[in-house]
């Protein structure tokens, strides 16, 4: 007799219904205080802020590294972690789809509390900003300059004393 | 959501998803984000995201809070990245030999080096750095400089060398007028030579000398000069006897400072001394138990080459915060710290009184002493007079007599200096003599200058130092019109807002006990010289060194000897002097050392230790922080130096280095081809440092800040900056 893996029901924006095992679940961590309930519960958990497409990939993710180690408590692994590198699956995952869908997911991430998944896609971003210049910058990301000549003379000033 | 403009998406994303992405980034990105937009100028200014970045990238110990009187990491950050001296700046090539000190003036405006090419040279700080003043020492039979000091008010400059001859353990020190033309004022006779010598106050300097008593014993005096001799107290001597002591398994005194005492911080009230002192020593001892529990060991191999500073150390910050500390001497009061309240007033009285033996003024000075200087058996006078200099051989006894009468034309002399006088200081006394005014012990005449050696006040042998109290004023006639100003250290000092309460002084060396190598702090508690001078007695005694009258003194005691376990090659004091800083490759642990003349071997790395001046205790180190390689059996110095953030030091992995005092950590190095011998904070700018190394070299170093500002105005006015 097969095993019936415990399962949790979870809607997304387009009302799409997903089945995610539970030891998947356990590592949204919004979902921990009401994991049982969900579980005992057959209507599904709706998450409007989240996507399809998102959720997939989030389910995908989350399946590819569920045996990794928690994430260390300590301040100084803390300190290692944040500097590690972000593994070239991770890499090539997080940016295959676009930078729309990379920002999706980071609010996903961050609205599931998924800390390993929010953690090395802020990592991606950080990577896409480390030594350009804010023009440069801008560009990537689309951001509109909003300063006024006047404050974007003053903040380059103050923040022009250290270079890579 | 697929179909939304990638902007209005970061504008959907909340500032702790922003903050999160900061967070992965440099300090260098995240000064270029914060010029993209409003949002992100906001989140990049957050203090906890610097915090961290801030610990990260110094790899600083998380348990070490922000620095005592600082308020943003953002701050600190720049601070340790942009306003410490990381850029080299200027190269000097202007010394033909290796470069051994340097050493800056209290004003910053002057820095002076000196160098195995015999050479002491004087540089205006100015950018770009330009030669003030040098002198050749090897026309005074010196072998080379090694040493300098600026006097407190940086009209004097102390410089020390070393004798010609192949095993000469003798030096010198001489002072040099830093106004007009670099006159020679005094000559020392300074033995050993790594005693070094210091300045006492602002016109008195401390010199050493040596005497073998037994095979592995002997007896080091250190001596208190007066840097020139003053016309108004021409009677007065110019040398006399500090300390007498002993020293064992061929040990010797080296390294000599002077510190000044601390008030006690913890005393807010105007108790007694006795009291307040059991306090703090109460608190001290408490520290001490809590201490030890409280570092956190399990850092030490991960943080490596960083300062670990015990509990007390961290509380006394604490305790700076609260009484920020501009100018020592404003603060300072006559309640020193005091862990030995063995010493008295009544001591030192009674060493005052040991010291007045059979006087000069009782006496014909040149005849009394002449006599017996010359009926010494080991006399040996040396003339060269290819310089016309009366040099003598420094490894046996000097002496130099000469004739003393007294001019009466002294007065006019004196109006004509008084008129040169500058108006900086109307109660100093002049020095009328010029560069013939060797005034004092062991001196010798610079013939050079005055054609023959007949104007000499004193005599001296290398242990047993005379005063002949008559001041020739003939010399002053050959000294041209230069007058020189010095403030009367007297008059300065009871001027101070701390009227009648000067403070005492921490006399402080290099010393050993088990072997000859330096592996000791000895310290010793001195009264303010006015109590020392306060009546007409004549400061020596008129005796021989082998005579019974001397050798009945007894052997002072020391207040404090502090064991390093290591060979020590340098010291430095913080610049509020509560600090001692001490470079010293440790000795193998539980090393015991059966033979005095084998000492243990010493490790390649060098250690910082810090000493607490307050509490004499030692409060931090750091482990393993730069690198030397010379064996054990030669001498050699590294010298650091400490400013009031900062520590730096010399290493002979030809890099200079330097660390927050606060955190402990390594922020920069600073490249040489060489042995890096020396290194100077600017006392007026610690964004400036001057590193000298064996590669004949002189580094001027400069921060961030400093350079990108020269590059924009061509050039460098400190002024603008303070």
């Amino acid at each position: 007799m097969n095993k019936i893996v415990p399962q949790i029901k979870l809607e997304t924006y387009e009302k799409e219904v997903f089945e995610i095992d539970l030891d998947i679940a356990k590592k949204f961590g919004k979902l921990v205080p009401v994991l049982q309930e969900l579980l005992n519960d057959d209507k599904p958990l709706t998450i409007k802020t989240i996507n399809s497409g998102t959720l997939k990939k989030i389910i995908t993710w989350c399946t590819y590294h569920k045996d990794d180690p928690l994430p260390p408590e300590d301040d100084d692994n803390k300190m290692k972690h944040s500097t590690e590198e972000v593994s070239s699956w991770d890499d090539k995952f997080l940016q295959e789809d676009g930078q729309a869908a990379l920002f999706d997911l980071i609010s996903a991430a961050h609205t599931l509390d998924i800390d390993g998944l929010l953690d090395v896609a802020c990592k991606v971003v950080a990577t896409m900003i480390k030594g350009k210049a804010p023009e440069e910058i801008r560009k990537v990301f689309n951001i509109k300059n909003d300063f006024t000549q006047q404050e974007e003379d003053q903040v380059r000033k103050e923040n022009d004393w250290c270079e890579d | 959501m697929d179909d939304m403009p990638i902007a209005c998406i970061w504008e959907s994303i909340p500032d702790d998803i922003i903050l999160h992405i900061f967070s992965f980034l440099p300090a260098a990105s995240l000064l270029q984000a914060a010029q993209v937009c409003r949002c992100w100028y906001r989140v990049s200014r957050d203090e906890l995201l610097w915090k961290d970045v801030f610990y990260r990238h110094w790899k600083i110990d998380k348990n070490i809070p922000m620095a005592p009187g600082m308020s943003s990491w953002l701050q600190e950050y720049k601070r340790l990245h942009y306003h410490t001296p990381a850029v080299e700046s200027e190269v000097i090539r202007q010394h033909t030999d290796q470069v051994l000190h340097v050493s800056f003036s209290h004003n910053g405006k002057m820095f002076a080096t000196s160098s195995k090419d015999g050479f002491i040279k004087v540089w205006n700080t100015t950018y770009p750095i330009s030669l003030k003043y040098k002198e050749n020492m090897k026309r005074f039979t010196w072998k080379y400089t090694q040493f300098s000091q600026f006097n407190e008010s940086d009209t004097l400059l102390l410089v020390s060398g070393v004798h010609f001859g192949s095993n000469s353990t003798s030096g010198e020190i001489a002072v040099f007028s830093l106004q007009g033309n670099f006159e020679l004022q005094a000559r020392v006779i300074n033995k050993p030579y790594d005693v070094f010598g210091t300045w006492y106050n602002d016109s008195h300097l401390v010199s050493g000398s040596l005497h073998w008593t037994g095979q592995l014993q002997s007896c080091s005096v250190l001596w208190l000069n007066k840097a020139f001799q003053d016309t108004e107290n021409e009677h007065e001597s110019v040398v006399m006897r500090l300390y007498k002591l002993k020293n064992i398994n061929a040990s010797s005194v080296r390294t000599v400072m002077v510190a000044s005492c601390r008030e006690v911080m913890e005393t807010d009230d105007k108790d007694e001394t006795g009291k307040g002192s059991k306090r703090v020593q109460d608190k001290a001892d408490r520290d001490n138990n809590e201490s030890s529990s409280k570092i956190a060991k399990k850092n030490k191999e991960k943080f490596l080459g960083t300062i670990e500073y015990k509990q007390e150390y961290r509380d006394a910050e604490k305790s700076h915060k609260k009484f920020p500390q501009k100018s020592e001497n404003s603060k300072m009061s006559n309640q020193c710290s005091s862990n030995h309240s063995s010493f008295s007033e009544d001591d030192l009285i009674r060493q005052l009184s040991d010291n007045e033996l059979p006087n000069l003024n009782n006496q014909n000075p040149t005849r009394g002493t002449e006599d017996k200087d010359i009926s010494m058996p080991d006399v040996d006078k040396l003339v060269e007079k290819t310089t016309k200099c009366v040099s003598l051989s420094s490894e046996t006894i000097d002496t130099f007599i000469s004739g003393n009468s007294v001019n009466p034309t002294n007065g006019s002399i004196l109006d004509t200096s008084n008129r040169n006088n500058s108006a900086q200081n109307s109660s100093s006394s002049q020095c009328a003599c010029g560069s013939s005014c060797s005034c004092h012990g062991g001196m010798y005449l610079d013939g050079a200058t005055f054609g023959s050696p007949i104007q000499s006040h004193f005599f001296r042998s290398n242990d047993h130092r005379v005063a002949l109290d008559d001041w020739n004023p003939t010399s002053s006639l050959h000294m041209g019109d230069t007058s020189i100003t010095y403030p009367n250290f007297i008059t300065a000092d009871s001027t101070s807002p701390q009227k009648g309460n000067i403070l005492d002084k921490f006399l402080i060396f290099t010393q050993g006990s088990k072997t000859y190598t330096p592996h000791q702090i000895g310290i010793k508690r001195i009264k303010p010289l006015e109590k020392i001078l306060g009546d007409e007695r004549p400061l020596l005694p008129d005796i021989e060194f082998n005579s019974p009258a001397l050798e009945s003194i007894a052997y002072d005691k020391l207040d404090k000897v502090i064991d390093m376990h290591g060979h020590i090659i340098g010291l430095a004091l913080s610049p509020d002097h509560r600090y001692l800083y001490v470079n010293c490759r440790p000795w193998p642990k539980d090393y015991d050392i059966q033979n005095p003349l084998a000492p243990p071997p010493i490790a390649q790395e060098i250690d910082i230790h810090v000493i607490d001046l307050l509490r004499l205790t030692e409060v931090g180190t750091m482990y393993r922080a730069h690198k030397a390689y010379t064996p054990n059996d030669e001498c050699f110095f590294i010298f650091l130096d400490v400013s009031q953030q900062y520590v730096a030091s010399g290493a002979e992995d030809k890099h200079g280095y330097i660390w927050d005092r606060h955190y402990g950590v390594c922020l920069s190095k600073f490249r040489h081809e060489d042995v890096v011998n020396c290194v100077a904070f600017s006392p007026s700018d610690s964004e400036i440092l001057v590193t000298v190394s064996d590669d004949c070299t002189i580094k001027i170093w400069r921060s961030l800040n400093r350079e990108k500002h020269m590059k924009f105005t061509g050039l460098f006015n400190p002024g603008l900056y303070m």
